[in-house]
């Protein structure tokens, strides 16, 4: 029996997983040669985060390799850059594109005692990691996928430029998608999240 | 007429009792202003008065004043007993208070004797007693009073009145002794008060004060309550956050004040209220405090001059006199515990009876004794019973005994003796007041300290070091980097590790997030020691800022000049530039990162001597003497980390002749790294010091406090003998060797020395009692063939008991001649120790000669003693001359300083002088005309000064020097011939001997080529006239 509801567990994450990406991959309706995804899985005790970067068009794709070199060496070398490790960085060059994997965990964000929240400015972190790729000033389609844990509660969400995002909540899922390329050194994008758990208490004395 | 004789006869009667009065001392009265105060029944319990009221306890307040027999007056006073006599101006002046319009509160006096019967009753109110306002009131007086304890009962309860003002008095008994176990405390509005007053705590770890209503909230201070321990070593205040609020009871337990090693501070402790009023009200509460057990402590009011009265006590402490301080693990250290009954009183105690358990954590030493009557231990039951007798006024008894422990952890706590309760300790006694049975104690228990761990602490300049800082710093470690701290002093010795070390760090973490990705710090602290292996612990994820325990393992030996380094790291987590940092904060007393290393490495007291004011090692002393005493302490963790050494002396009876007195520091090891301190500490012996052993304990302490002990014993008696100089030189298989020796008599009192002889090896040894420091005149005391230590000749034996003897006055000196005749067989170093043992004490002293046997010596074997001197010791040693010995062969001519230790001629002279000829050098009427000279040169005096022209042959063997010449250097003329022998520090002569001179008729007129015969001649003649005396 519990390996059963496992499995419709297992079935539910991964349809929703796949829902959406294909929302996603759907959304972006304008194409630009750097696309970046970015996919956190946001679990009770550890936090993950992967950052899909795809660059397609022969310019871009001459410039990232001539700035990181073979992939056995620009792995090692955004391994060195981003304070990734080694292991969590895949690079695959192609004809027409290249992709680029990165994957970093941690902790989930702390709760104030009520509700957790997360209130970020997007575009400074994207627009770094663009220039570590040597993609500075280009412009790019961004999504935004947030995977939260199992039975929590978005209290509220916000994001600025909220006309330029598409932006969907599926559950415990967060979808948001820029509706054309954006040139990050130009734009402030800001995320706010609030969202609760149940179960999870304020500690007394606090 | 009858009236008027009877009339005379009161006056002369109160005429009398003035005069008694006058000749009276308060000893314990309310200090001025200091009053007292009680509330009428009808002021509810929250105005203060908790046992007055009708609503609280309703009753009254008891005062009790201690009578001794003999007492020849009993006079009670009263300050202001009147409940408003002196109207409403009585309340600015902080005596009494109305409430309520009007004055309708009376307060009862009332005295009962030691049987309890009424003596007299006297009502205060607004109206009476006359004339009692304001001053101090005779309330009752009686000559020769009933001795015992009378009670003085001051009563506002509804049985006395229904009113509801504020009575404030003092009470004084002239000359004797006043206690209470409550009283009620106050001030009027706008006004404080503070009294002084003496609890009287004489068992128990812990005691407790219970007070009411102090009122204490948010609308400011309303004073404070303070006790203070009889050494000072001890005080707790209470203040507003502590003290009671509106009509409660709170409590107060006072402890911490005795130690595992001392119970030593009962006593009249200071009790100090400081009470103010509350809001625009006036304040007043209750004070009370009980023993550990819930029995009422007694409290005294102070005596006249201010200060607490009198009461016995009973104390206990120890202090470790062998092993390790505090005790380690399988070792044993051994305790000598000490039990004090002291008696400040004017009065003798009589069957005073001390009781003791020692603990079964304990092994029992069998060293038990008394200062004051006897004791005895029942192994059985573990008791010492104590039977002190009679203790005299302001006298003490003391008893001490010695046990051992062997903790099987270093954590292990053991109790020495047994806490308090039925077994623990206390005195009981006859009181001299009410001749019933009376106890003080049990006291607290006496235990040992486990042993404490090792602290290094983080200091700035990134060093590790034993002490604390107190300034705090904080250190910044990036994510990916790391910050290391360095012990400041490497191992001055080997240090053991016992189990882990742990690094306590406080931490502040400054995490980093990206998104909905937290990143926590990772901090990894790895120890390292020259070379050693990273010995690491790693804590994840630290998300809170406090302390942290890293746990580093696999350390069990830091080896001597090897030093710890900590390095605390950061370990590279996050993403881009989002990565978590920390701080750690150290360098304060709050903040005191650090290593706490366990380790049984500790400070040691590695040696306890004692040397007399020459600097020499002696245990044997006389009364009157000065004894040197020098300690040796190490400390694994350098010298820096010894903070300082402390010595007792106990006489032989077991009381203290010098108590933990601190020791100076002499000399510290200039070697790095520095390993110990010696502590020096000179006692003078009193002129009438009792003889026997005395222990001498010495203390030293590290940064962290842990202590470690070692001890040595000196003999004082009244007789004493030094037996020197130590001898040495080389010699030839077959030959005699001449040695001399002294024996000193350091006792008060002429004395007979009998003299004990052994040797290492077949040797034959003749001891001369030198009489004239010539080469005659001497008197043979002994012989033995071999060395075996039996005499087979005893020429002296005044005291007649089988050994020799010399008899020596006090103060004064013998010089022996000690020939010894080396067999052929004789080989390696030949060893003979010569004893010297009073006759009338057991003064004792031995002395070492040594001798080289070597058959390829420059100098032929038989020397011949010019001269010696007695004992007049020169210092230095090395250039001490003892005696001057001369020899010779076909063509040298040889010389011999024998000193009193072993010669040095890099930074003495040596010289000897001859007259041999007409001319010379002067002096002391006698021309030189040679030198021979231990810088190497043969000097002849050119008429005006020395001139090198040959050389000085310069051997050292031992503790002589031997310088020769060639005999053909060397002018002889018909006349008599003398040698004078120098040594000099510098050009500052230190020692002569002689000048000697050769006999003329066996010298001077021969020619030279006899001289030689003529030397053997005087040999031989020397050696029959001391045969034959």
């Amino acid at each position: 029996m519990k390996i059963i509801a496992s499995a419709l567990i297992m079935l539910v994450f991964l349809s929703v997983i796949t829902g959406v990406s294909l929302k996603m991959y759907a959304q972006q309706s304008q194409v630009s040669p750097v696309s970046i995804n970015l996919q956190f899985i946001v679990g009770q005790k550890t936090s993950e985060v992967n950052i899909n970067i795809k660059v397609i068009g022969e310019p871009m794709i001459s410039s990232v390799k001539s700035l990181l070199g073979g992939p056995e060496v620009a792995e090692n070398l955004l391994s060195d850059k981003l304070n990734i490790p080694r292991k969590f960085v895949r690079i695959s060059y192609e004809d027409k594109e290249i992709n680029i994997s990165l994957k970093s965990v941690g902790s989930p964000p702390p709760n104030d005692g009520i509700d957790f929240i997360v209130q970020e400015e997007v575009s400074a972190p994207i627009a770094a990691l663009l220039e570590k790729l040597g993609l500075s000033g280009v412009p790019i389609n961004l999504s935004i996928a947030i995977m939260l844990p199992k039975g929590a509660e978005i209290r509220e969400l916000k994001i600025s430029l909220e006309k330029a995002f598409d932006t969907q909540v599926d559950g415990t899922a967060v979808i948001i998608s820029s509706k054309s390329p954006l040139i990050l050194g130009k734009t402030t994008l800001s995320l706010y999240l609030r969202y609760s758990i149940p179960g999870s208490k304020r500690v007394p004395g606090e | 007429m009858n009236g008027r004789i009877a009339t005379l006869t009161f006056l002369s009667a109160l005429l009398l009792l003035n005069i008694f009065c006058l000749r009276e001392v308060s000893t314990a009265k309310s200090l001025d202003g200091q009053w007292l105060c009680v509330q009428g029944s009808g002021a509810p319990a929250e105005f203060g008065d908790y046992y007055s009221s009708s609503d609280g306890g309703n009753t009254y307040y008891s005062f009790f004043i201690e009578v001794p027999p003999g007492t020849p007056v009993l006079d009670i006073d009263i300050f202001d007993p009147d409940v408003g006599l002196g109207g409403t101006a009585e309340e600015s002046l902080n005596r009494d208070r109305q409430r309520g319009g009007s004055w309708d509160t009376s307060t009862k006096f009332t005295l009962y004797d030691p049987s309890g019967t009424e003596v007299i009753s006297v009502i205060g109110d607004s109206t009476g007693p006359v004339g009692s306002d304001g001053v101090w009131w005779d309330f009752y007086q009686v000559s020769n009073p009933t001795s015992g304890i009378w009670e003085l009962r001051v009563d506002s309860s509804s049985a006395v009145t229904n009113g509801n003002d504020i009575n404030f008095f003092g009470l004084r008994a002239t000359g004797l002794n006043l206690f209470f176990y409550r009283a009620s405390v106050g001030t009027n509005p706008s006004l404080s008060r503070k009294y002084d007053l003496y609890l009287y705590v004489h068992k128990g770890c812990q005691f407790t004060l219970r007070e009411w209503d102090w009122d204490a909230d948010a609308s400011g201070s309303q004073g404070f309550i303070r006790v203070t321990s009889p050494s000072g070593r001890f005080s707790t205040e209470y203040d507003d956050s502590d003290l009671s609020t509106n009509a409660a009871w709170v409590s107060h337990t006072v402890s911490g004040w005795t130690y595992d090693r001392e119970s030593d501070d009962y006593g009249l402790w200071h009790l100090e209220i400081n009470i103010t009023y509350y809001s625009t009200g006036g304040n007043y509460g209750v004070v009370e405090a009980y023993d550990y057990n819930g029995d009422p402590i007694k409290i005294y009011l102070p005596s006249d001059g201010g200060g607490p009265p009198s009461k016995p006590v009973i104390s206990k402490d120890y202090i470790i006199i062998s092993g390790p301080d505090p005790p380690q693990a399988g070792v044993t250290s051994t305790l000598e515990v000490r039990v004090r009954v002291a008696n400040p009183t004017s009065l003798t105690l009589n069957s005073v009876v001390v009781v003791d358990y020692v603990s079964s954590d304990v092994t029992w030493e069998n060293v038990l004794s008394t200062t004051q009557g006897t004791a005895t231990y029942d192994p059985v039951s573990r008791r010492i019973d104590w039977n002190v007798g009679s203790l005299a006024s302001i006298s003490s008894a003391e008893m001490s005994y010695r046990v051992s422990v062997t903790p099987t952890s270093n954590d292990q706590q053991l109790s020495v003796n047994l806490p308090p309760g039925l077994q623990g300790t206390k005195a009981t006694y006859i009181s001299p007041v009410t001749g019933l049975s009376e106890t003080i104690g049990p006291i607290c228990n006496l235990k040992t300290s486990p042993l404490a761990d090792k602290q290094l602490y983080l200091r700035s300049g990134y060093v590790l070091e034993t002490s604390e800082g107190s300034s705090l710093l904080s250190e910044g470690i990036p994510n990916g980097a790391s910050s290391s701290w360095v012990q400041a002093s490497s191992f001055a010795s080997d240090l053991s590790v016992n189990g882990n070390i742990e690094v306590l760090l406080y931490i502040v973490p400054h995490p980093s997030s990206f998104f909905f990705v937290w990143y926590y710090p990772d901090v990894r602290v790895s120890l390292t020691y020259n070379g050693s292996p990273a010995y690491s612990d790693t804590i994840y994820d630290i998300k809170v800022e406090g302390w942290y325990a890293f746990t580093i393992s696999g350390i069990t030996n830091i080896p001597r000049g090897d030093s710890i380094t900590l390095t605390v790291e950061v370990l590279p987590d996050g993403f881009l530039w989002w990565r978590p940092w920390i701080e750690v904060y150290y360098n304060s007393k709050t903040y005191n990162s650090r290593l706490e290393i366990s380790t049984s490495s500790f400070i040691r007291v590695e040696w306890v001597k004692t040397y007399d004011l020459s600097n020499v090692i002696r245990t044997s002393f006389s009364p009157g003497e000065t004894v040197i005493v020098r300690a040796n302490a190490t400390d694994p963790f350098g010298s820096g980390d010894i903070v300082e050494a402390w010595i007792t002396i106990f006489f032989p009876n077991g009381t203290r002749a010098v108590d933990s007195q601190v020791m100076s520091v002499e000399t510290t090891d200039p070697n790095t790294p520095s390993l110990y301190k010696i502590f020096r500490y000179d006692y003078s012996l009193p002129a009438n010091a009792p003889t026997g052993d005395y222990l001498i304990v010495v203390t030293a302490k590290e940064t962290n406090g842990v202590i470690h002990s070692s001890s040595t014993t000196i003999s004082v008696i009244v007789g004493g003998v030094e037996f020197k100089p130590d001898q040495s030189f080389s010699a030839a298989a077959g030959s005699n060797v001449t040695y001399n020796v002294y024996i000193v008599n350091t006792g008060a009192s002429d004395d007979v020395f009998d003299i004990q002889e052994i040797a290492n090896q077949a040797v034959g040894v003749d001891i001369w009692l030198d009489t004239d420091w010539l080469g005659g005149g001497d008197v043979h005391i002994a012989y033995d063939a071999n060395g075996d230590g039996i005499w087979e000749v005893i020429y002296i034996d005044s005291n007649a008991n089988g050994e020799p003897d010399v008899s020596v006055a006090s103060g004064a000196s013998a010089t022996l001649i000690v020939t010894l005749i080396l067999p052929p067989s004789a080989t390696g170093s030949v060893q003979v120790t010569l004893t010297a043992t009073s006759s009338s004490s057991p003064a004792q002293d031995s002395v070492l000669i040594s001798t080289t046997i070597s058959n390829s010596l420059p100098w032929p074997s038989n020397w011949f003693q010019l001269g010696s001197d007695p004992i007049h010791d020169v210092s230095p040693a090395p250039v001490d001359d003892k005696a001057l010995y001369a020899t010779y062969n076909d063509t040298h001519v040889f010389f011999r300083l024998a000193e009193a230790s072993q010669p040095d001629p890099a930074l003495y002279l040596y010289e000897v002088y001859l007259d041999t000829r007409s001319g010379g050098l002067v002096i002391g009427g006698i021309g030189y005309d040679y030198k021979l000279s231990s810088d190497g040169s043969l000097y002849v005096w050119s008429g005006t000064s020395w001139v090198s022209f040959s050389t000085t042959y310069v051997q050292v063997s031992g503790t002589s020097i031997v310088l020769w010449a060639r005999i053909s250097d060397i002018q002889v003329e018909y006349q008599d011939v003398y040698i004078l022998a120098r040594t000099y520090q510098g050009s500052i002569l230190k020692d002569e001997k002689g000048p000697y001179m050769i006999s003329r008729t066996l010298i001077s007129e021969m020619p030279l080529f006899l001289v030689p015969i003529a030397a053997i001649l005087l040999l031989i003649y020397i050696t029959r006239k001391r045969q034959s005396s």
